[in-house]
């Protein structure tokens, strides 16, 4: 394993008698973009707002470049952080808006912000209000706010929520670029769990506060199971048939099943189907999603 | 902690509320001052006004309208705790704190740098507040009379600190709460005198009880009311004392609240 950045042991967080972070022990990568997922109320941000130095952990422990405890006060501007909404000042400009955060960070040069702007795409926006700003536009400036004082880790939490397709594609370059040009650690939450998978590098999967997967992208593939949609005339028989076979599979639509197999057993099973008096009227192989591997590690739709 | 303190020094202007407080408190010394100036040429009916009100002779004196406007609390109060809390929960609102408050230090300087920016505001509100006056005196009196001497300054800088006082306490309530709507509230409460007339009727009820106090003497308001022209500084000392504590303890409750709570 290369250098970890970030790394947390059995970190917990409570409210009242609600656990929102239960003991997650997780471990962020030098140069990874590490795709945090889970549902609303999952605990995402709260985990990430604890490692912005935003909320006090219940207990546990977190190691952040190297330092622990009272110690990572002292690297805590190396970590840029989004949570939630890029908290700008609607009545400002973005250059404005940044020339704020950067005098709280004693960096202050109008260069270094017209930089940043252009680095996110906000070069050309002038004396434009933020609050005017599309809500892509405001998600990059709250990048860019994330990105003063050049630190190594950042934080983003959702920051592609709520953004038409246009959006998505601008803020899923500014991270790749972020992430590929500057060398970046990236500690990225998202819903939409197909545009992660275009960027990220490690997954982590929090459900009820609890991790219940950390894996690299490369293992996640591998994980994911081939699956078999069939389409036949009768589920009785199929579902006896695919039992004897020692076969999962769940019911898609009325006469419509999603088997779990690998896809060098479709001509077996198609045949077993036949064999037991099942008509096959489609048989379509298919390699399972992000979105599908979720479903399948959380418990399917209702949790989603 | 002084990159907070820039930050913040540079921010305090750029609202659109600082402009309007400005305009709204020339609007109404400006009226004010006409009011009295119609009235004082009409002295000799308002005998019994004015000395309730504290004036005394037929001239406007600088003392005299300072303590007409600024030692009344009243709007110049309201104003000016309705922009110290605005200013105060900025970051809040705006969520620009989440941005910010993970790479300090100490989360506390923030609040430390919010009220230290506040005390400057309220400087200089007060002292454009004396450059209108001066203003008013000139075109509705006889000039700004009086203006140079010890009894102005005294009662001055006495007015100046427990405004300080007030307003670095309605920030510290404002940040403790996190809430403009709480901050708003107790800030107009206070300068409306709305705790002056709940302290009146708490002293009714002690008095039932068989004991004398007036407990509007121990309250920043009640300091700026009862400050008056004369007298000398140890005469105030139970004033200032009472300005101070409050100051401190409101101020240790936000900074120990930045520390310990969640930013949300």
């Amino acid at each position: 394993m290369s250098e970890l950045v970030l790394e947390t042991a059995q970190l917990t967080k409570t409210f009242g008698k609600k656990k929102a972070v239960n003991g997650v022990s997780l471990h962020v990568e030098k140069g990874s973009v590490y795709g945090f997922i889970g549902k609303n109320g999952a605990g995402k941000t709260t985990f990430m707002k604890m490692v912005c130095g935003l909320s006090a952990p219940t207990s546990g422990s977190m190691t952040i470049f190297g330092q622990t405890g009272a110690g990572i006060k002292n690297i805590r501007h190396k970590i840029g952080c989004l949570i939630e909404d890029p908290g700008i000042f609607p009545k400002l400009s973005a250059f404005e808006n940044l020339r704020l955060k950067c005098l709280a960070m004693g960096c202050y040069d109008k260069d270094y912000i017209n930089g940043l702007l252009e680095k996110v795409g906000l070069g050309d926006t002038g004396k434009k209000h933020a609050g005017r700003f599309s809500l892509g536009m405001r998600q990059r400036l709250g990048i860019a706010m994330a990105l003063v004082g050049e630190p190594e880790l950042l934080v983003l939490d959702e920051p592609i929520n709520g953004l038409d397709p246009q959006g998505i594609a601008e803020v899923r370059e500014t991270i790749h670029s972020l992430s590929e040009g500057s060398g970046i650690t990236i500690l990225i939450s998202s819903h939409i769990l197909d545009e992660l998978a275009k960027i990220a590098t490690h997954y982590g999967i929090i459900n009820e506060g609890v991790l219940i997967k950390e894996m690299s992208a490369e293992e996640m593939l591998e994980a994911r199971t081939d699956g078999i949609d069939i389409r036949i005339d009768n589920f009785g028989k199929a579902s006896e048939v695919l039992g004897n076979m020692g076969l999962s599979f769940r019911l898609l639509e009325p006469f419509h099943i999603s088997v779990d197999a690998d896809k060098q057993r479709a001509a077996e099973i198609n045949r077993a189907l036949v064999t037991g008096g099942v008509e096959v009227s489609e048989l379509v192989i298919h390699s399972e999603d992000l979105e599908s591997y979720y479903l399948k590690l959380t418990g399917g739709v209702q949790n989603a | 902690m002084l990159k907070l303190l820039r930050m913040d020094m540079h921010r305090l202007p750029k609202g659109l509320a600082f402009k309007i407080i400005l305009i709204l408190l020339l609007g109404e010394f400006t009226l004010t001052a006409f009011a009295f100036s119609f009235m004082m040429s009409r002295a000799d009916d308002m005998g019994e006004l004015f000395q309730m009100m504290g004036i005394t002779g037929t001239t406007m004196t600088a003392p005299m309208f300072l303590k007409l406007t600024l030692g009344q609390l009243g709007d110049f109060a309201m104003y000016m705790a309705i922009y110290v809390v605005l200013f105060s929960n900025g970051d809040f609102h705006s969520g620009f704190i989440k941005s910010v408050a993970g790479q300090v230090r100490t989360r506390s300087m923030l609040g430390v740098s919010k009220f230290i920016t506040v005390a400057v505001y309220t400087v200089f509100y007060f002292f454009v507040s004396i450059l209108i006056s001066v203003i008013e005196l000139a075109i509705f009196f006889d000039g700004p009379k009086d203006i140079g001497t010890g009894e102005f300054w005294q009662y001055a800088l006495l007015l100046l600190f427990m405004y300080l006082a007030m307003s670095v306490s309605i920030a510290a309530v404002a940040q403790f709460f996190r809430s403009n709507l709480i901050g708003i509230i107790s800030g107009v409460a206070i300068s409306i005198g709305l705790i002056s007339s709940i302290l009146s009727l708490v002293n009714v009820l002690i008095k039932k009880l068989g004991f004398e106090v007036d407990l509007a003497e121990y309250t920043i308001t009640g300091s700026i009311k009862s400050l008056g022209l004369e007298g000398s500084l140890g005469d105030y000392s139970q004033h200032i004392i009472v300005c101070t504590v409050y100051m401190i303890v409101a101020v240790a409750a936000a900074l120990i609240s930045y520390n310990k709570r969640d930013i949300a």
